[in-house]
C-alpha cells in the first residue's frame, strides 16, 4: 500500500530541497545573500512539478492535434518543430481563466447592456484584462515621458530648465557631434543617463527581492527580471576581437623593436668609432657600397641582380621571380619538326583513312548513327500531340516519321525554325569572336573529331586543285587543272569578276562569254573572291554556290554539254564542304520546286544527277538525298513509258536510282515496277531503249543478288524476256534465279528471348495503422485535415459560446438573487420595525392597562 | 391558242360570254400596250379576270387569255408567273367546286363544258411543266408548287376520283412525275420536289415509286440520263419507314379504309422494289452501278428486307463488271452477310480476286485498304485464308509505292498478332513435321522450294501457311528510311497490340516529301569526301553510259 498524501508530498519536498531542517538565523543570512536569482526559478519550477504530479487531474494530454496544425505545417516541421506538442493542458487552469477572462470583458459589457451615456476610461489598458497593472503603470510612465519630450523639442520656455538639448548641424539625420571620433564619450554619456535609471530599478528591485525573501513565497515571473546574458555568439566575437588586437599589438611592438635595431645596427659603425676613437673613413660611392654590402653577405650575389633588388621591395622582387619561373616552366619547348615521311608511310595514312571514312559510311548507311533531326522528329511529332490534344490518341504512324503535312501544325515548324535560327545566331557569334577557323573546318571537326588532323590538309589539297593558279602563279596552275580546256589565254575574258549573288546575276557575267568558259569563270570568281581574301566574301560566295545550283538546273535546260555540266558539279561538291547548309537548302529549294511542278524536267535530272555525285547517297537518311530518291520514285511510280521521252528519262532515271544504291543496296520497287511496265509496254520498246531497260535489268539482279525475295522479284521477267529475245539476259536472270533458290531458307525472324510475364507486387505500408489516412491523392487528404480542422474550430467556437451563456445566466442569477436577498432583508426590517412598534406598542397598551388597573 | 368553241345553242349566254371576252379582248390590246411599263395594271387585269372566272362560267374564257400570257413566258416572265398563279388558283377553286366533275344529271353542255374545262387545264399543267429544266431556278420552283398545288387538289376529291388522279398516266401528278424524270437539267426541281413532298408525305412517296415503276416499263427509248435522273430523285429518298406506325402524313385525301393499301408497310416496300428492279433491269452504265451501290447500304437495303437474293443477284452482276464497282458490290455484299445472315460461300475468293498488282496504285487504294480491314476482321477467318491473304499483299507490295507498304507491314501485324498460326510465315525453326522441311529434306544444300502457289485462286488452297514472307524482309532494305524502319517491326518482337491502322492509310509520295522539305536543315548535311574525277564523262573523252544517259533524256525532253 502507498504511502499516504501527507507524506508523500513531505518526502517529495525534502528530495526537491524545498523544506530541510530546521536552519539557524546565520545561516539564514548567509543564505540570504547569496542567493542567485536562478535558484528562485528553479524551486518554483520543482514546485510546479511536485503539484502537477500530486494532482494528474490538473493536467491533461490534448486529445487532438494542435490547432492550425495543417497551416502551420511549414512552420513545425522545421527547426522549431513542435511548439505545441509538449505543452499539457491544464483543464482547471484554463476554466479558471475563461472565467476570469469573462468576468473582465464579458461582465462589464453584460452590465453595460441597456445603458446609454457613462464615462468612457481611456487611459492605456483600462479595459485591457490582458495587462497586468505593473504593465499598464510602465506604458503610462512611458507615454507620460514621451509627451513631455515632444513637448519639450518645440517649447522655448520649457527648454531652459530641462537638460539643455543639443540643436545644432546634423549629417544623415544624426547630430554632427556624434559622428566624429567623438562617439566614444557619447556613449559614455548615454551609459551615464541610463545607469541613473538602472540603478533606481535596481533598488526598487532589490527591495521587492527582499520582502520576497522574507514572505518566502515563490515570486511571480513578473518581477523577476535577471540581468541579460551575453549570447555565446557575442562572447566568441569578443574573445576574437580580443585576441586580434592582442596579436596587432604584439606585431606593431615586434616591428617597432626591429626598426629600433636597425636604427641600432646602422650606427653601430658610428658607435664602434666612437669608443675606439677614429673616424669613420668616408662614406664610399654607391657601386663600392654595394660591393661592401655584398662582402658582408656571405654567398655572392650578382651584382646586376644586385642592383635590381636594391631599387625595389624585397616582397616585390620575390614576385617577380615567381612570375619568371613560372613563364620559363610554361614556355613551349622548341618541337622536333616532323619527319618526313617514307612514301609507305603515305600510303599507309592514306588507307588508314580510307577505312575510317569507309566505316564512317558505312555506319551512316545502317542508319546507326541516326541523325539528330531524323530522331526529333517522331519526338517533335509526340510532343506536339502530347501538348495540343492530350486525350487524343498520339498518331501511330509517327513512330515511323510518317507525318502527314497536314498532321503537322504549320505554327509548331515555325516555331521549330525559330529556334533553329536562334541556335545558329549563337553558333554564328561563336565564330566571329573565335580566331579565324575556316567555317567548313569548324563544321567538318564537329563531326568528325578523329579525322580533324587528316582532313583539312586533304580538303586544302583538293581546293587547291580548283583555285590554284590564280591565287598563286596564275597561267601555270591553270594550264595544269586537269580535264580542263585550257582557258588561261582565252581571249575576251576578264580575269576579274563582281561576285554572282544570284542566279540572274550569275548569268549576267557569263552571257558574254562562251558556254565552255564557265568553268574557268567559276574558278576565277572563286579565286578572287575566296574567304580568306575578305570577311565579306564568306556569304557572297555563299550565294554564290546557291546560284550555281540554280544554274546546273537552268544548264540542264539550255542542253549544255555534259563535260562542261560535270565540272561545274565538281566545283559545286568542293564549295559545299565549305558551304554545306546554304547548298544543301538550295537543292532542297530546286526538288521542292520539281515536288510542286508534279513532273521533272531536263534541269532536275541534272540535278538529280549532280545531288548523287556530291551527297553520299548510301546513308540511311540525307537531307537531300532522301527526298531526291522520293522525286524520282514518285516519277517512276506515276509515269507510264508510253513514249519515247517517257521511255529514255525512265531508263536514265531508273539508272541514277541503281547508281545512288551502289553502295547501300537498297532495293526500289519503283524501279522494278517501272523496268517491268517498260519491257512490257506496247508497241515494244525499240533496240536501243530496250538494251537501256535489259543493261537496268541486268544491274538490279546484280545488285539485289542477295535479296531474300530476290525469285520474287525478278520471276515476272522471265516470260517477258522471253518474248523480247533477250537471250543473254534471260540466261543470266536464270542463273541469278538458280543461285537464289538455292540460298533460300524459311524465315528464322523471332530468335528472341521470351518476354517476361509482367509481375506486379501490391504496395505494402510497412507498419500500417488503421486509423491513419493512407490517401495518395495529396490534394483530397489537404482537404480533408483543412476541414476537420474546421469543423474542430467551429465546435470550440460553439463551446465558448455556450460557455458565455452559462456565464451570463450564472450571473443574472446572482443578480437576481443578490436583488431578492435585498428585498428580502428590506422586507425583513421593515417587518422587525413593524413588529418591534406594535410590541412597543402593546407594551405601552399593557402597562396604561396596567397601571389603570393598577390606578383604579 | 383554240377559242371557246360551243356549238351549243344557248346564244344569249354564248354572246354574253363572247361580248365579254371580245370586251376584255379589246380593252386588252390597248390596255397591254400601255401598261407594259406598269406591271400593276396587268396585275390587276390578272386579277379582275381571275376573279370573273370564278365568278360564273360566262368568263371561263378568261382562262384562254390568261393561258396565252402563261405561254408568252419568254417575253414577259413576270406577268407569264401572276397569270399562272392565278390560274392555278382558279383551277383549284374549279376542282374544289367540282366543276370538272361530270354528273349524270349535267346536260350535254355542261358535259361540254366540263371537258373543255379538263382540256384548259391539261394544257395548263402542260406549260407548266415545260417550265421544269428551265434555267430560271424561281421559274421552275413556282411552277412545281403550282402544279402540286393542283395535284393537292386533285388528289383531295373523294377516295375513287383521287386514286384516279394519282395512278393514271394522264393525271397531273404522273406527268409532273415524267417532266422531272425527262428534262436534264431538273436536278433542283427533283430535290425539291423530294424535300418538299415525298419526304413530307407518305402516298406522294409511294405514287412517285409507283410511277417510276410505270415511266420506265413505258418509256421505250428510255436513254441514259432519264436513268440518271431517276437515279438521282431516288437517292434523295431518305426516309424510309421502318415500321406501320410511320405512315401517317397523306398529301391528298387520306386512304379511308384501314385495310387501304397505303396504309401497309409490306405494300410500300413492294412498290419500291419493283421501281428500284424496274431500275436494276435497265441498261446500266458504270456511273449508274456506282451511284446505286453507293446508297445501297442506307438506302436501297431497307426496302428490301425479305428479298435480299435479288440484291444478291445485282451486286454479284455489277462485282463482274470489275475494276472499283467489284470493291463496292463486295461492301454492299459484306454488309448483307453480317447485317441479314446472307449465305454468300464465295466471298473470300472473290476478295482474293480483286487483290491484283493494280490494286496498290489505284486511286482508291486508302478505301480498298479499309475495306479489307474490316473484311478481314473477323478472329474466326480459317489461318490457311488469312496467310494467302497476308502473302498475296506481301507479293504485290514489292512493286508498291511506299504509301502502300507503310499500311501494308502494320495490316501483316495485326493479322499475324490476330492469327498466331500465321506467325509460322515469318519465323519456322528446322522441324520435321513442318511440311517446307518435309518437302525439302535436303534444304541445306538445295534451298527449299516456296510452296506458296500464286496463281491458286482459292484463297483456301494456297498453302501460303507453309510458306515465308521474304517479300516483307526485302523490304526492310526499302530505300525510304521511314519504310525501311518501318518493315522491321516484323522481325521484332511483338510487344505491341495491335497497330492503328488509320494512322498509315493515307501515306504519300507527296506526303513523304512534304514531310521532309517542310523541315529546315537542322544539322550540317555530310557532303560526299571524295570529288570523283569522272560523273558523266569518261578517260578518254566522251560520256560514260550514265552521262549517254542523261545526254539522252535530256535531248529527248
Amino acid at each position: 500500500m502507498p504511502p499516504s498524501q501527507l507524506k508523500r508530498l513531505k518526502s517529495s519536498l525534502r528530495e526537491q530541497g524545498i523544506t530541510g531542517p530546521q536552519k539557524s538565523k546565520k545561516q539564514k543570512k548567509a543564505a540570504k545573500g547569496s542567493k542567485p536569482a536562478s535558484d528562485r526559478i528553479q524551486r518554483n519550477v520543482a514546485l510546479q512539478q511536485i503539484r502537477d504530479t500530486f494532482n494528474p487531474f490538473e493536467l491533461k494530454a490534448p486529445s487532438r492535434p494542435a490547432k492550425f496544425q495543417h497551416a502551420n505545417d511549414r512552420v513545425a516541421t522545421n527547426g522549431s518543430g513542435g511548439r505545441y506538442k509538449d505543452v499539457l493542458h491544464r483543464p482547471g487552469v484554463s476554466k479558471s481563466a475563461g472565467e476570469e477572462m469573462r468576468r473582465a470583458t464579458l461582465l462589464p459589457e453584460m452590465q453595460r447592456r441597456h445603458k446609454v451615456g457613462g464615462l468612457v476610461d481611456r487611459r492605456i489598458g483600462e479595459g485591457d484584462p490582458g495587462m497586468t497593472a505593473e504593465e499598464r503603470a510602465v506604458q503610462r510612465y512611458a507615454q507620460e515621458k514621451q509627451r513631455k519630450k515632444g513637448a519639450s523639442l518645440f517649447d522655448l520656455e520649457a527648454s531652459d530648465d530641462d537638460e539643455p538639448k543639443k540643436i545644432g548641424l546634423t549629417h544623415g539625420g544624426k547630430n554632427i557631434d556624434e559622428l566624429g571620433a567623438d562617439d566614444f564619450g557619447e556613449q559614455l554619456s548615454g551609459a551615464e543617463e541610463s545607469e541613473d535609471d538602472g540603478e533606481l530599478m535596481r533598488k526598487k528591485r532589490r527591495r521587492s527581492d527582499e520582502e520576497e525573501e522574507e514572505n518566502g513565497v515563490a515570486g511571480d515571473e513578473v518581477d523577476e527580471q535577471p540581468e541579460r546574458k551575453k549570447t555565446k555568439k557575442e562572447v566568441m566575437e569578443e574573445v576574437i576581437a580580443k585576441s586580434k588586437l592582442h596579436k596587432y599589438e604584439r606585431q606593431q611592438a615586434k616591428e617597432d623593436d626591429d626598426d629600433l635595431r636597425e636604427e641600432l645596427d646602422s650606427g653601430t659603425s658610428d658607435l664602434l668609432a666612437l669608443i675606439r676613437g677614429h673616424k669613420p673613413p668616408p662614406p664610399p660611392p654607391k657601386v663600392p657600397e654595394a660591393g661592401v654590402a655584398a662582402n658582408s653577405d656571405e654567398p655572392m650575389m650578382n651584382p646586376e641582380r644586385m642592383k635590381l633588388l636594391s631599387g625595389m621591395d624585397r616582397a616585390q622582387v620575390n614576385k617577380e621571380y615567381d612570375s619568371r619561373l613560372r613563364q620559363l616552366a610554361q614556355e613551349q619547348r622548341a618541337k622536333p619538326s616532323e619527319r618526313t615521311k617514307t612514301a609507305e608511310e603515305k600510303i599507309q595514312e592514306e588507307a588508314a583513312r580510307l577505312k575510317e571514312l569507309e566505316e564512317k559510311r558505312a555506319k551512316m548507311m545502317r542508319g546507326d548513327e541516326v541523325s539528330d533531326d531524323e530522331r526529333d522528329i517522331p519526338q517533335q511529332a509526340d510532343e506536339n500531340a502530347a501538348v495540343d490534344q492530350e486525350d487524343v490518341i498520339p498518331d501511330e504512324a509517327v513512330e515511323f516519321g510518317f507525318t502527314s503535312s497536314a498532321a503537322q501544325p504549320k505554327k509548331d515548324t515555325q516555331q521549330l525554325v525559330l529556334e533553329d535560327e536562334d541556335e545558329f545566331a549563337f553558333d554564328e557569334d561563336l565564330i566571329a569572336s573565335g580566331s579565324e577557323i575556316d567555317m567548313s573546318e569548324a563544321s567538318e571537326s564537329e563531326q568528325d573529331y578523329d579525322l580533324e588532323d587528316e582532313e583539312p590538309q586533304a580538303e586544302a589539297d583538293e581546293e587547291d586543285e580548283f583555285v590554284k593558279g590564280i591565287l598563286g602563279d596564275m597561267p601555270n596552275g591553270a594550264a595544269e587543272f586537269e580535264g580542263q580546256p585550257a582557258p588561261p589565254s582565252t581571249p575576251g575574258l576578264a580575269f576579274t569578276y563582281p561576285c554572282p549573288r544570284s542566279h540572274p546575276e550569275l548569268l549576267q557575267v557569263s552571257k558574254d562569254s562562251a558556254v565552255d568558259q564557265l568553268p574557268t569563270i567559276i574558278q576565277r570568281i572563286r579565286a578572287l573572291h575566296h574567304p580568306s581574301l575578305s570577311a565579306d566574301n564568306k556569304e557572297a560566295m555563299a550565294d554564290f554556290s546557291a546560284a550555281l545550283v540554280d544554274h546546273l538546273s537552268y544548264m540542264g535546260m539550255q542542253k549544255h554539254s555534259l563535260a562542261i555540266t560535270e565540272q561545274v558539279i565538281r566545283h559545286l561538291h568542293s564549295l559545299s564542304r565549305t558551304y554545306p547548309e546554304t547548298i544543301a537548302k538550295a537543292f532542297r529549294s530546286q526538288i521542292n520546286s520539281a515536288h510542286e511542278r508534279k513532273d521533272l524536267h531536263a534541269g532536275d535530272l541534272v540535278t538529280l544527277t549532280a545531288i548523287g555525285s556530291i551527297y553520299p547517297t548510301s546513308d540511311h537518311f540525307h537531307q537531300v538525298v532522301t527526298p531526291a530518291i522520293t522525286l524520282m520514285a514518285r516519277w517512276l511510280e506515276m509515269s507510264t513509258p508510253n513514249s519515247v521521252e517517257k521511255h529514255t528519262s525512265g531508263g536514265f532515271l531508273v539508272a541514277l536510282c541503281l547508281s545512288y544504291q551502289k553502295l547501300s543496296k537498297r532495293y526500289i520497287p519503283e524501279a522494278i515496277r517501272f523496268t517491268l511496265r517498260a519491257l512490257s509496254s506496247k508497241p515494244t520498246p525499240s533496240g536501243e531503249l530496250k538494251r537501256v531497260h535489259l543493261d537496268n535489268l541486268t544491274t538490279m539482279a546484280n545488285l539485289w543478288q542477295t535479296k531474300p525475295a530476290f525469285p520474287e522479284i525478278f520471276q515476272p521477267f522471265l516470260p517477258l524476256l522471253k518474248t523480247l529475245k533477250a537471250k543473254n539476259t534471260h540466261q543470266s536472270l536464270l542463273n541469278h534465279l538458280k543461285t537464289a533458290h538455292l540460298t533460300r531458307r524459311p524465315l528464322e525472324l523471332h530468335h528472341h528471348r521470351p518476354s517476361a510475364i509482367r509481375t506486379s507486387i501490391p504496395k505494402f505500408e510497412e507498419g500500417f495503422n488503421p486509423e491513419k489516412h493512407y490517401d495518395p491523392d495529396k490534394e483530397r487528404s489537404d482537404a480533408r485535415k483543412l476541414q476537420r480542422e474546421y469543423k474542430r474550430e467551429k465546435k470550440g467556437a460553439v463551446r465558448e459560446l455556450r460557455k458565455d451563456a452559462r456565464f451570463i445566466g450564472r450571473e443574472q442569477l446572482r443578480e437576481k438573487k443578490e436583488r431578492d436577498w435585498e428585498y428580502e432583508r428590506k422586507y425583513r426590517r421593515l417587518v422587525a420595525e413593524v413588529q418591534g412598534e406594535e410590541g412597543k406598542e402593546s407594551k405601552s397598551y399593557e402597562r396604561e392597562k396596567r397601571k389603570r388597573k393598577g390606578g383604579r | 391558242m383554240p377559242g371557246l368553241i360551243l356549238t351549243n345553242g344557248d346564244s344569249r349566254k354564248r354572246k354574253r360570254t363572247d361580248g365579254s371576252a371580245t370586251k376584255v379582248n379589246g380593252v386588252k390590246p390597248r390596255k397591254a400596250s400601255k401598261t407594259t411599263t406598269s406591271s400593276e395594271n396587268t396585275q390587276a387585269d390578272i386579277l379582275l379576270l381571275e376573279e370573273q372566272i370564278l365568278e360564273s362560267r360566262e368568263h371561263y374564257n378568261n382562262i384562254v387569255k390568261l393561258q396565252s400570257w402563261v405561254d408568252n413566258a419568254d417575253k414577259k416572265p413576270k406577268t407569264a408567273t401572276l397569270a399562272a398563279v392565278a390560274l392555278c388558283r382558279a383551277f383549284c377553286r374549279l376542282i374544289a367546286g367540282e366543276h370538272l366533275v361530270k354528273r349524270k344529271e349535267d346536260s350535254e353542255a355542261d358535259a361540254q363544258v366540263v371537258d373543255w374545262l379538263k382540256q384548259r387545264l391539261r394544257g395548263y399543267v402542260q406549260s407548266l411543266t415545260g417550265w421544269i429544266g428551265s434555267p430560271d431556278a424561281s421559274k421552275e420552283s413556282t411552277a412545281l408548287t403550282l402544279l402540286m398545288r393542283v395535284v393537292k387538289e386533285e388528289t383531295s376529291q373523294g377516295a375513287k376520283r383521287s386514286e384516279q388522279a394519282w395512278r393514271t398516266d394522264r393525271s397531273t401528278f404522273y406527268v409532273v412525275v415524267k417532266a422531272l424524270l425527262e428534262s436534264a437539267d431538273a436536278e433542283a426541281a427533283r430535290e425539291e420536289f423530294v424535300e418538299k413532298y415525298v419526304e413530307e408525305h407518305d402516298d406522294v412517296r409511294f405514287y412517285t415509286m409507283l410511277a417510276i415503276k410505270q415511266f420506265s416499263c413505258t418509256a421505250e427509248e428510255k436513254s441514259k440520263h432519264c436513268i440518271s435522273n431517276e437515279l438521282h430523285l431516288l437517292s434523295k429518298i431518305e426516309g424510309i419507314p421502318d415500321a406501320p406506325e410511320q405512315l401517317g402524313d397523306w398529301y391528298g385525301q387520306p386512304p379511308s379504309p384501314a385495310t387501304h393499301q397505303l396504309l401497309s408497310l409490306p405494300a410500300h416496300r413492294k412498290v419500291a422494289q419493283e421501281c428500284w428492279l424496274s431500275i436494276f433491269r435497265a441498261p446500266l452504265t458504270i456511273a449508274h452501278r456506282k451511284a446505286i451501290l453507293n446508297i445501297m447500304t442506307p438506302q436501297i437495303l431497307l426496302w428490301f428486307n425479305n428479298r435480299m437474293e435479288i440484291l444478291a443477284d445485282f451486286l454479284t452482276d455489277s462485282f463482274n463488271e470489275g475494276g472499283a464497282l467489284s470493291l463496292l458490290a463486295l461492301s454492299g455484299i459484306f454488309t448483307l452477310m453480317t447485317e441479314r445472315n446472307l449465305d454468300y460461300p464465295d466471298f473470300y475468293t472473290k476478295l482474293y480476286s480483286l487483290l491484283d498488282e493494280d490494286v496498290m496504285h489505284s486511286k482508291h487504294r486508302s478505301r480498298f485498304f479499309k475495306l479489307l480491314d474490316q473484311f478481314m476482321n473477323s478472329s474466326h477467318l480459317p489461318a490457311a485464308l488469312v496467310a494467302s491473304f497476308i502473302k498475296r499483299l506481301a507479293c504485290l507490295s514489292l512493286q508498291a509505292p511506299p504509301g502502300g507498304i507503310v499500311w501494308v507491314v502494320p495490316w501483316v501485324y495485326n493479322m499475324l498478332k490476330r492469327h498466331p498460326a500465321c506467325t509460322f510465315m515469318l519465323h519456322r525453326p528446322y522441324h520435321p513435321a513442318h511440311a517446307i522441311y518435309a518437302s525439302n529434306p535436303a534444304y541445306q544444300e538445295n534451298g527449299v522450294e516456296d510452296a506458296f502457289k500464286a496463281l491458286e485462286v482459292d484463297p483456301m488452297h494456297t498453302s501460303a501457311v507453309d510458306s515465308s514472307l521474304w517479300e516483307l524482309q526485302t523490304l526492310t532494305e526499302h530505300w525510304h528510311p521511314n519504310v525501311a524502319t518501318l518493315a522491321k517491326i516484323l522481325s521484332e518482337q511483338f510487344t505491341k497490340r495491335e497497330y492503328l491502322l488509320e494512322d498509315f492509310q493515307d501515306h504519300s509520295y507527296a506526303s513523304l516529301l512534304d514531310a521532309e522539305l517542310g523541315k529546315e536543315v537542322r544539322k550540317v548535311p555530310e557532303v560526299e569526301w571524295e570529288i570523283p574525277k569522272r560523273i558523266l564523262t569518261e578517260e578518254g573523252g566522251g560520256l560514260n553510259g550514265l552521262g549517254v544517259l542523261l545526254g539522252r533524256a535530256i535531248d529527248s525532253s
